[in-house]
């Protein structure tokens, strides 16, 4: 087998080797890759790099059981203990420096003027923002102003108007008094002539209407004694 | 492929959170926007805070981003720097254009020196985000010395090596 091997290496020439390995054998016949591929040229030895993945255990180490290395709890803990403290200290250490590192960087000539130029671009810059917000606030004033003036305006006006509107009112309310005062109200005075006339004048609410719009007061009143001409005519009021 | 949800849901695509130019300065930590829903001079605050405000999360992730809403009459952005100061920008009445050439100008890294931090642009950078991933990829420099091993003079192993502590 090994000289399969070699007889393959022979033909590949050149920086690069490859090693294809041909297993015969139980598992029957496989062609398998070897995946480091080392780029110098070993004309000597057979660099065996791994076992290919798919071939099987050797006979000899398939009932093998390796023994654990098991170390007691005490000895696991000191280990622990001290790789941990050194881990603790490289790490802080490692951590130290480079601060310091990026302190350098800060402090360097290059890193001043540039921290310099930074500072007065960014005071002039802070200058001209606050020139904006006055600019701004000017226009605000007058935006301000300007809507001001128009709510007075409204106020105004729909007061007027309410104003116009309570005089019409109060006029509207006064007609109604006068009215209302001209109708005949029987007072405590007039009481006992009211009767009395009441008594004088019944009035009698019985009429009768005609399809022609004649109307025929009165209860009993026979309809064939009133003559054509003096028929009441109903009128609209 | 079906729509995105939401309104205008351009403003949640990689390339639309990308493309702007609103890298704050590295002083600035903290970035309030005060507007209200309702108004008219806080239209260009909440149209900027509707565009842009991701844009600018997404270009400065260590930023805290905040906005204030129904508190104030009048709509104003406020910057707290590294060193304890404020950065007060008002912008009543303004458009969310000019809010937003306002605020590169002032707060945000220059074109300069976007261009100067860009490393993909300088050919001097190498690495993952580069042009080139090492130096041995330009020609007329040393090969990898993963494929042609550099002499032992130059190794720091062999030069420190002290034989007989070994």
């Amino acid at each position: 087998m090994a000289d399969d091997v070699t007889k393959k290496q022979k033909k590949l020439a050149g920086n690069t080797l490859f090693t294809h390995f041909i297993m015969f054998g139980s598992s029957g016949s496989r062609v398998l890759n070897v995946i480091n591929i080392s780029y110098l040229q070993s004309r000597s030895k057979r660099v065996w790099v791994r076992k290919p993945l798919g071939s099987p255990m050797a006979k000899s180490k398939i009932f093998r059981i390796t023994p654990k290395p098991a170390l007691p709890e005490d000895e696991k803990a000191e280990i622990k203990r001290l790789f941990d403290n050194y881990k603790n200290s490289m790490k802080s250490i490692r951590q130290y420096f480079f601060e310091q590192s990026l302190k350098q960087a800060e402090s360097g000539e290059v890193a001043q003027t540039k921290h310099r130029l930074e500072d007065q671009e960014h005071e002039q810059l802070v200058e001209e923002n606050r020139l904006e917000n006055e600019k701004t606030a000017m226009l605000r004033e007058e935006k301000l102003k300007i809507q001001a003036e128009k709510t007075q305006q409204n106020v105004l006006a729909s007061l007027i108007k309410k104003e116009g509107e309570a005089k019409l009112h109060e006029i509207q309310i006064e007609a109604f008094l006068t009215k209302q005062m001209c109708t005949p109200f029987i007072q405590a005075e007039n009481i006992e002539k009211a009767i009395e006339d009441a008594l004088a004048n019944p009035v009698n609410f019985n009429f009768a209407l005609d399809l022609d719009g004649y109307i025929y007061r009165g209860k009993d009143t026979s309809i064939d004694t009133i003559p054509e001409e003096k028929r009441e005519r109903l009128s609209r009021n | 492929m079906p729509f995105m949800k939401g309104p205008a849901p351009i403003r949640r695509t990689i390339e639309y959170l990308d493309r702007n130019k609103l890298v704050l300065k590295d002083r600035v930590k903290i970035f309030s926007i005060n507007y209200n829903t309702k108004g008219d001079n806080h239209e260009g605050a909440r149209q900027f805070v509707f565009w842009h405000l991701p844009q600018l999360q997404f270009k400065n992730p260590n930023v805290q981003i905040t906005t204030f809403k129904n508190l104030t009459p009048s709509p104003f952005i406020q910057c707290y720097l590294e060193n304890g100061e404020e950065v007060l920008m008002d912008v009543d009445f303004k458009s969310k254009d000019e809010i937003y050439e306002r605020v590169r100008r002032i707060i945000c890294k220059s074109e300069k020196t976007l261009k100067a931090e860009d490393k993909l642009d300088n050919p001097a950078n190498f690495g993952s985000k580069c042009q080139k991933h090492c130096i041995c990829e330009v020609p007329g420099q040393l090969p990898c010395p993963s494929l042609v091993p550099l002499p032992k003079s130059w190794r720091g192993k062999y030069k420190f090596q002290k034989p007989d502590e070994l």
